[in-house]
């Protein structure tokens, strides 16, 4: 693999992970995930033969196709969209940057942790996991922490990759992925289930 | 014959079967029952390993099972503990019949029984936490009903659930790595602080523990009692078994200490801060809280405190179980736990409100009822290894859930200013409440019942 792809995927996973904190727009975070996704296989595709860290992108973009579609069906239904304002959007980016240097300052000890991990692996899934953190610790609303979530685990999957490389984690990790899209989903479209149906009677 | 088969696979497809006639819920219901109490009593009558003898049929049920060079492998010392876990199934199926609650709440219950017994019994024991990640996902899907936005407590209890599954997998290749002769103590020191993160997470430890609070509060309550129930104890289970894997690390760190403070802590949070309660749901969460505690403070003994651990836990399904109904029946009437829907409804509902005060008085350890033998116990087994401190705290938590029930009763027995027109109690539901109240009580006549039931449970770790 050229030495600029890996280069290129932390630049990727840094600035979807950014963007989806940024932004709530649901067709870009679709878009932004799904690219998330993307940069996560070229960084786990440093460790991994291409036919197994090819699982990752597969099992990602499934997620992403199950938990858009539930987000494009609740922003039809509800037609209502948090927009943040422009105070909220300079906060978020002045803690995003702030994550981004404290992990800049705690990557050899990340790399010391992970051994076998590369610099651009260990970047990248740090980032990963910082930005969805912060995610997590920024939002209450169902589809941002299951967006947040999965960041987080594509950031741990990223770095995991280095030093685990059983296939039946990577296969139960792809269906942690698709659960937690699945129960996203479910989570969207609760409050347009009836709940006379679910009870039976 | 497999036991992984019977115990694991044929639970989870009934499971699957059940799930698809969600609209017939009381068959589903008595189905789920009978075929959790015929697991239990298999597991009882033909356990792992032991050849077995049935009118002609000579037949030996094995444990082991192999899934991509993974073992999942039950034990004979398994056994009871397969057979407690389907029955305390059993019992929340039973119970569910005088509840409205939603109807796939039995093939989930199923599905993430079965689930559980893979996470106790897999090796590498690290794979079990994503295990209990699909059970928190079973969890979730669980605790919500159609109708209603998810609330603030399933999404943080899925996100803590997300992040101790993260930290016990790092922790378990971290664990990989160390010699066990000569081990690097630093090392060491770090894989055990980021298990204890993990475990931390899953078992809602201090300061993860703001979800109890926030699912009893928002969520149907016999579900969310079930879930704590099953999955707190699943965890446990899950830790008894790493510590059981990993004893030698014992000869390096006092995990006995840690667990103490770590006891201690919830006991004190749960005690402490159920005094401040106005709601009565937001109260089991934090009297859950404590139960974390004692459960922590039993395991910290060893062989012992095991038993007085399994005892707690039979003695816990049952109040768990009285509590959660005689609420259930409440709020359908009320809409609401909060003290000022209740006030004085002692007069019109008396067999849940009973219900209510005898468990939470139970909890706090008053004398003659369930727990209290159990607590004198436990207290005199830390005093007798020189831990006084987490005795007198055990002591203090329960004056913290006494003083609560106080509240409570004094909500109750006022006389309300305006007079409810309240819907009448079933049959069926005065009977669950008189026999879980009754065996409350049978509990603090002849606890030594519970405590031989806890001996035989502790011989599987």
């Amino acid at each position: 693999m050229p030495e600029i792809i890996p280069t290129l995927a932390v630049a990727l996973v840094f600035l979807t992970a950014f963007s989806l904190l940024l932004f709530e727009n649901w067709r870009l975070s679709i878009g932004a995930l799904a690219l998330q996704y993307t940069g996560a296989f070229l960084l786990v595709a440093q460790s991994w033969p291409m036919q197994i860290a090819v699982v990752k992108l597969v099992a990602g973009w499934m997620s992403v196709a199950v938990f858009g579609m539930a987000l494009i069906d609740h922003f039809q239904e509800t037609e209502q969209e948090t927009i943040l304002n422009l105070p909220g959007r300079l906060f978020r980016t002045l803690v995003a940057i702030l994550v981004g240097l404290v992990i800049i300052s705690l990557l050899p000890d990340i790399l010391n942790w992970f051994l076998g991990a590369t610099l651009r692996q260990g970047l990248g899934g740090a980032f990963l996991l910082g930005l969805g953190l912060l995610h997590l610790g920024l939002s209450t609303s169902p589809g941002r922490v299951i967006i947040g979530l999965l960041t987080v685990i594509s950031g741990f999957e990223v770095v995991y990759a280095a030093v685990e490389t059983s296939i039946l984690l990577t296969s139960l990790l792809a269906v942690v992925n698709l659960g937690i899209a699945f129960v996203g989903a479910y989570l969207l479209s609760l409050s347009s289930l009836d709940i006379a149906e679910e009870i039976g009677e | 014959m497999n036991a992984i088969l019977i115990w694991i696979f044929f639970p989870m497809g009934i499971a699957g079967l059940l799930f698809l006639f969600q609209s017939q819920r009381r068959l589903i219901t008595l189905i789920g029952f009978g075929v959790a109490l015929l697991l239990a009593g298999l597991a009882w009558v033909f356990p792992v390993g032991r050849v077995t003898r049935l009118f002609s049929w000579v037949f030996e049920i094995t444990g082991q099972f192999s899934v991509y060079g993974r073992q999942i492998i039950l034990t004979p010392a398994d056994s009871p503990v397969i057979t407690l876990l389907y029955l305390i199934v059993a019992f929340w199926f039973l119970g569910s019949l005088a509840t409205e609650v939603p109807a796939h709440f039995v093939p989930l219950g199923l599905a993430s029984v079965g689930i559980i017994i893979t996470g106790i019994s897999i090796e590498p024991f690290f794979y079990a936490a994503i295990l209990f990640e699909f059970v928190a996902l079973i969890f979730v899907l669980l605790l919500s009903i159609p109708g209603h936005p998810p609330s603030e407590g399933v999404l943080r209890f899925l996100i803590f659930q997300t992040l101790g599954m993260l930290f016990i997998l790092f922790a378990g290749w971290s664990l990989s790595r160390i010699d066990i002769n000569a081990p690097d103590a630093a090392l060491l020191a770090r894989t055990l602080v980021i298990m204890g993160l993990g475990f931390s997470f899953l078992l809602g430890i201090f300061p993860f523990l703001t979800w109890f609070p926030m699912l009893a509060h928002r969520n149907n309550i016999y579900l969310t009692a079930f879930m704590f129930n099953i999955f707190l104890n699943g965890v446990i289970l899950f830790g008894l078994d790493f510590l059981n894997q990993y004893a030698w690390v014992s000869t390096y760190f006092d995990l006995r200490e840690v667990l103490q403070v770590v006891g201690v802590f919830m006991i004190g949070t749960g005690g402490l801060m159920a005094v401040f309660q106005n709601n009565l749901g937001r109260t089991l969460g934090y009297a859950m809280i404590a139960e974390v505690g004692r459960s922590l403070l039993s395991i910290s003994l060893g062989a012992d405190g095991l038993a007085i651990y399994f005892a707690l836990l039979i003695f816990q399904v049952w109040a768990l179980g009285l509590w959660s109904l005689s609420l259930d029946t409440l709020s359908a009437r009320t809409q609401n736990l909060d003290f000022r829907a209740v006030t004085g409804l002692a007069r019109e509902l008396p067999f849940p409100i009973a219900g209510i005060l005898l468990v939470h008085f139970s909890l706090a350890g008053l004398p003659l009822l369930g727990a209290f033998p159990l607590y004198w116990y436990l207290g005199n087994q830390l005093v007798e290894q020189a831990s006084l401190g987490p005795a007198v705290w055990l002591l203090l938590g329960g004056i913290g859930l006494a003083i609560e029930g106080t509240r409570t009763l004094h909500a109750f027995i006022i006389p309300s200013e305006e007079a409810a027109e309240l819907a009448t109690l079933k049959n069926f539901s005065i009977i669950l409440l008189i026999l879980g109240g009754s065996a409350l009580i049978l509990f603090g006549l002849f606890p030594q019942y519970l405590i031989q039931i806890g001996n035989k449970m502790a011989l599987a770790f």
